[in-house]
Parts: C-alpha cells; structure tokens; sequence
C-alpha cells in the first residue's frame, strides 16, 4: 500500500472514531467508498474530506421513542462534561483577573478585574445552576421522556433568553475596560492591548453565535420529540 | 431546518434528477459532479436531514463491505425539479435582458 493510500486509511479510521454520534454513519459511508477510488491520492483527498463531516448532526436523530433512554443518558453526560470544563475554566479566569486586584496597578485596571471576576463566578453560578440533572431511577420510557424532554428546555434556556443575554451584558464591559486601562497604563504598548481587545470581541461573537446555534439545536431536538410522542411511536 | 440554495446543492440535486430511481454512491456522484467529499458529504446529510434523500446499505456480497447508496424521495424530486424549473427560469430572464439591450 502506497503511503497517501496508507494515510487516507489512517485519517478515516480516526474520523471514524472521534465523529460525532449523528455523523458516524456518514463517515463510515465515506470510508467505504475509500476502496473504489482507484487513483492513491484521490483516496487521500477523499479521506480529507471527512474531516469536514466529523462535527456535523452532533446528534442522532431520534428514530422512535426506544431510543430515548439512551438520548438522555448522553444528554446528561454531554452537561456533566459542560459543566465540569466550563467551571475550570472559569475559575482560572476568575484567579487571572483576581490576581489584578492586589497587584500594584492603577484603580481603572482594577475595577475591570472586579468586573471580569464577579462576572466570571456569576457565569460559574450559572453553570451549576444548570448542570444535568438526576437521571431517573425508574428505567420507564415515560420517566426517561420525561427527563429527556425537561433537560432539553434548561439547556435551550441556558443558550438563549434572559440567562444567556444576562451573563453576556455582564462579561462584555470586564475584559472590555481591562484592555483600555492597561492601554491607558502602558502608552507604548497600547496597540497590542487595542488588538487583544478586537480579538477578544470577535471570540465573544463567535461564543454568542454558537450559543445560539446550540439552543436552536436543542429546540429541535424537542420538536423530534413532540413529534415521536405525537405519532405515539 | 433549511436547505442552503448553493449551485452545489443544484449540481447535487441535478445529478440525482438525471437518474432519480436509481441508488446512487457518494463516490459516482463527487466524480459526476466534481463535487469533494467534504462539500458533498455535508449536501447529502442535509437533504437527508430533511427527508429529501433516502439513504440505505448496500445488501453485501460475498464478502465486499456494503457501501452506502442514495435516492431522492418522492418530495426530493419534487423539490429538485421545482428547482431545475426555478434555475431555468431565471436563466431564461437574463438571457432574455441581454438579447434585449
């Protein structure tokens, strides 16, 4: 086997095994297409692309309310990991900034940190607030439903709506003054901190975006379950 | 969810209006279309997404690992020949402006 036909291999079989549940099949599908493309690196190319498909449909379609256990079961990881990232990560934000507040700098840069960190632990409160709840003890389809579809709500509200502006409106200003007071601070390097700023800015649109995105996919998972539970499947 | 009206998606919904009862491999429809797998894959998930496209495995044969087919359902047809008519209107309308100026 040629080497660009030995690495298409490679790179669908790690595809194959990071997709997510809803992509799989699909890069499985790609993958098996891999033994007709008879030119090596048109295989490599071919198996490139499935790098493209690896993150999309982050979740497999409910085919009938069997399913539904094991939905929820994930759901409730998938919050658990969520929750457990995002406190680390805000926590170490929130000891970033802190740190600020007793080092010898001016009174501006100062509250900027107080801002970022009170920001920062209410954004932490947030995330237990809605951590995943209690997976049911009762094993019934009815229960786990039940579960499956109360989950879906806190996390669609916890991505859009009053939570999710609200930690906005409160994260913004933090950051923002801390880059214009240490640019205020350090003159001669106050274009580096007006560049950290602007990326800081186009990182919280991306996040803004995405978290959207992330509430209309749970919205959708809810219909699918409207919609199982309807047809009574 | 809706379907992004790209010409990729045009090239791809053309591709199975040509022989829509036919199933179809993902590797014949890149080659027909020169769509990469990157771009056509995601195509194709969609339209099944929105139950334009059915999909199926290949009965295996002795053997061979089966492979992944694709069809337009009844509604991916319609869809797909509402947008050739759609393109081909709009055609029409431009060339018509240029044979008028």
């Amino acid at each position: 086997m040629t080497i660009p036909r030995q690495l298409a291999v490679k790179i669908m079989n790690l595809s194959a095994g990071h997709a997510t549940p809803g992509a799989r099949e699909w890069v499985e599908a790609m993958s098996r297409e891999l033994d007709f493309i008879e030119n090596d690196w048109s295989a490599l190319w071919w198996a490139l692309g499935s790098t493209r498909v690896l993150f999309k449909r982050p979740h497999v379609p409910l085919a009938d309310m069997s399913v539904v256990p094991r939905a929820a079961k994930l759901l409730a990881k998938t919050i658990r990991r969520r929750t457990l990232v995002g406190s680390v990560a805000t926590l170490t934000e929130a000891v970033f900034f802190g740190s600020f507040l007793f080092a010898e700098t001016t009174l501006m840069v100062r509250v900027a940190s107080a801002l970022t960190v009170a920001a920062v632990l209410y954004i932490a409160c947030q995330l237990y607030a809605r951590r995943a709840g209690r997976l049911p003890s009762d094993a019934s389809l009815a229960a786990s439903a039940e579960f499956y579809r109360m989950e879906l709500k806190r996390q669609r509200d916890f991505h859009r709506g009053s939570w999710f502006w609200s930690r906005q409106l409160l994260f913004l200003p933090g950051p923002v003054l801390f880059c214009v007071a240490e640019a205020m601070a350090q003159p001669d390097s106050g274009h580096r901190f007006l560049a950290v700023m602007a990326a800081f800015m186009l990182l919280w649109w991306r996040a803004v975006s995405l978290n959207l995105r992330l509430a209309n996919n749970y919205q959708r998972r809810l219909d699918e379950l409207d919609a199982l539970q309807s047809r009574g499947e | 969810m809706k379907l992004r009206r790209s010409p990729q998606t045009s090239l791809v919904l053309a591709e199975f209006l040509q022989a829509s009862q036919e199933w179809q491999y993902g590797y014949d429809i890149s080659r027909n279309t020169g769509l990469k797998s990157g771009t056509l894959y995601p195509i194709l998930m969609r339209l099944a997404d929105l139950k334009l496209l059915a999909t199926r495995w290949e009965t295996p044969e002795s053997g061979k690992p089966p492979r992944h087919m694709y069809k337009l359902t009844a509604d991916g047809c319609r869809y797909a020949r509402e947008q050739a008519s759609q393109a081909g209107r709009a055609l029409k309308l431009a060339f018509s402006g240029v044979k008028s100026r």
